[in-house]
């Protein structure tokens, strides 16, 4: 069967016993593994000014698309920027929900 | 090849008893330990049948069907700190870290990449491991080997269905993806961080992107990008609709057929530059894996990559290519990596046209006659008809189960868009090559490479605008498609 000699059938062998070996030692580590904790990731968590981020900063955040980022845009240009974040519930379109997701991310300054 | 005799060889038998242990492994509910035990006894009969030529044949089977039952499991267990278990049920916040490790695909509205997860935030700061496809909702600059700290929302991927018998979830498994994340803030960390050679391979596709752009708008830009590169983003929905009913829709599909391509003009080339044989065929065995690496290495392109590699490889050191043993050391290989691909239908679809090719095609071409098979141009029909009939054979039942598509034109469609895709492919290549060493001439090949994909493009309309060109079928069971290939098996193997 498969005509191989016997320098080819050890080869075969040594080879298929190191996968076995290996698929036994990563199940080992698989098994044996543990979730490790890290200190705090240093995730820069800095506020978005409102009255001079670029369109592109205020997409970022959640519930702002680009529609909205314009017209908070719109809104700055026109009123000389924000003095309050109760400003932004003059801005049609946005949604309390919204406001509520975004009011730690920002800041008025 | 033969025509008397199918010489699968030792690798053949061993492909098809490993295959089999994934099937025994995924339908049954034998344990990883219980495969590995039984893979350890077939082992060591086997070390003590060293002479015994039958007894270690039937031993080494059983021990690849264990094998296959063993590696299939094992690649299902998942370790503690894997981000698929640590994802939770319901959508939450979370923060993560890690390095992209696929080519960045930019929609309309959003960007989507693979990260190789490496800490994560939900509760409290862990390290991670794993895959997580990212939805990153805005513009950006993403890279491949990028090192990035995402802040959204992880969560497991909805199990909706793409056609009856393909699910979205199990189509993300069988990438090794089991979460996905959605986020807009991101931080960008270090660069470099992945394999260097692929980097190289993403940076040759964008100044291939670049080139292809500057010359060509339209659909026939998305055809060249398609058909060169493996990016269908661009290709419209009638198109590809158009070309599944026909059947043609591989040609879209950077497949073996590409490689083919590549590696006899990169032969061609090399001869014409008087490389001697055996450098020349080192260096295309290079160019072959740069551009396998450039399309993202999918399936088909691996496939046809390793088969390539292990005939050239034969023929530099003088030694006769078995097609057999090279394709199943193809199949060997992606399922050692991830034995779940035995279960995607481009996997199936792939190897079954491949192997219909090889062992049908002798046999449909000696069914016409010796005489027409002396005369120049019939033989050249003859040839592309049996192809064109073999692959479409091979795969016929698979499409029907799938798709519950069954296309009548397959036959006459891919025998005349099958060979015009390499003129094709090879007219995109030229471009490219002008395009990077004369741009001021570009202009001339990349007209030519436009109407080449526009009269493509025609020709897809207009077959699959043919009363009766293609029927929907209703769902099939798999019992149909089995009988099927039993059925093609029969008719391939030698009859006394």
């Amino acid at each position: 069967m498969f005509s191989l000699t016997q320098q080819e059938k050890t080869v075969v062998l040594f080879l298929l016993g190191l996968a076995l070996l290996g698929l036994g030692a990563q199940a080992l580590f698989k098994r044996y593994a543990r979730v490790r904790d890290l200190p705090q990731l240093s995730f820069k968590k800095e506020k978005i000014n409102l009255n001079n981020a670029t369109e592109e900063q205020l997409v970022s955040l959640p519930g702002i698309g680009p529609v909205s980022a314009h017209k908070l845009i719109e809104y700055r240009q026109a009123n000389g920027g924000f003095t309050d974040l109760a400003d932004l519930k003059l801005i049609k379109g946005l949604r309390n929900q919204t406001l509520e997701k975004i009011e730690d991310l920002v800041v008025i300054e | 090849m033969n025509n008397k005799k199918i010489p699968t060889g030792f690798l053949g038998v061993f492909c098809a008893a490993f295959c089999s242990g994934i099937v025994l492994a995924a339908y049954t509910r034998v344990s990883l330990p219980a495969f590995y035990f039984y893979a350890f006894l077939a082992f060591s009969c086997a070390a003590f049948s060293l002479d015994k030529s039958f007894r270690f044949g039937i031993f080494i089977c059983l021990l690849a069907v264990f094998l296959g039952g063993t590696f299939f499991r094992n690649s299902q267990f998942l370790c503690a700190d894997h981000i698929a278990k640590l994802t939770p049920y319901k959508s939450r916040e979370a923060v993560l870290r890690g390095v992209i490790i696929s080519d960045p695909v930019i929609g309309n509205r959003r960007t989507t990449f693979i990260l190789d997860t490496q800490e994560v935030i939900i509760n409290r700061r862990t390290r991670a491991s794993g895959r997580v496809q990212v939805i990153f909702f805005g513009k950006n600059d993403f890279f491949y080997g990028q090192e990035l700290t995402l802040e959204g929302k992880l969560y497991r991927p909805m199990n909706f269905s793409l056609g009856k018998k393909l699910r979205y979830r199990d189509y993300l498994q069988q990438q090794g993806i089991y979460s996905l994340f959605s986020t807009k803030r991101v931080e960008h960390l270090r660069k470099n961080q992945a394999n260097p050679v692929q980097a190289l391979a993403f940076w040759l596709k964008h100044k291939i992107q670049q080139i292809l752009r500057r010359h060509i708008r339209g659909v026939p830009l998305a055809v060249l990008e398609a058909m060169l590169l493996g990016e269908r983003q661009g290709i419209p929905a009638y198109l590809s609709t158009a070309m599944m009913h026909t059947g043609t829709i591989h040609i879209l599909v950077v497949s073996g057929f590409n490689v083919g391509i590549v590696a006899f003009i990169a032969l061609l080339a090399l001869k014409i530059m008087r490389l001697a044989r055996r450098p020349r065929y080192f260096v295309t065995i290079l160019i072959i894996i740069l551009y396998c690496l450039i399309t993202g290495a999918s399936l088909p392109v691996v496939r046809a990559t390793i088969m390539a590699i292990a005939i050239l490889a034969g023929k530099l050191l003088k030694r006769e290519a078995n097609v057999y043993q090279s394709l199943s050391l193809s199949a060997l290989l992606i399922l050692f990596f991830n034995p779940s691909q035995l279960f995607n239908v481009g996997f199936q679809l792939s190897f079954a046209s491949v192997l219909a090719l090889i062992a049908l095609y002798p046999k449909i071409y000696a069914l016409f006659p010796e005489k027409l098979c002396r005369i120049n141009m019939l033989r050249l029909l003859i040839q592309v008809f049996s192809a064109s009939s073999s692959a479409w054979l091979g795969t016929v039942g698979l499409v029907a189960y799938y798709f519950n598509i069954f296309s009548v034109l397959g036959i006459p469609a891919n025998m005349l868009i099958a060979p015009y895709a390499s003129l094709i492919t090879a007219a995109a290549l030229s471009l490219v090559f002008i395009g990077a060493s004369l741009p001021a001439l570009a202009f001339l090949f990349a007209a030519s490479a436009e109407l080449f994909a526009l009269i493509l493009i025609e020709i897809n309309l207009f077959f699959s605008h043919l009363p009766h060109a293609y029927f929907n079928i209703p769902q099939l069971n798999f019992i149909y498609v089995f009988i099927y290939y039993a059925a093609l098996i029969l008719f391939v193997l030698p009859q006394k």
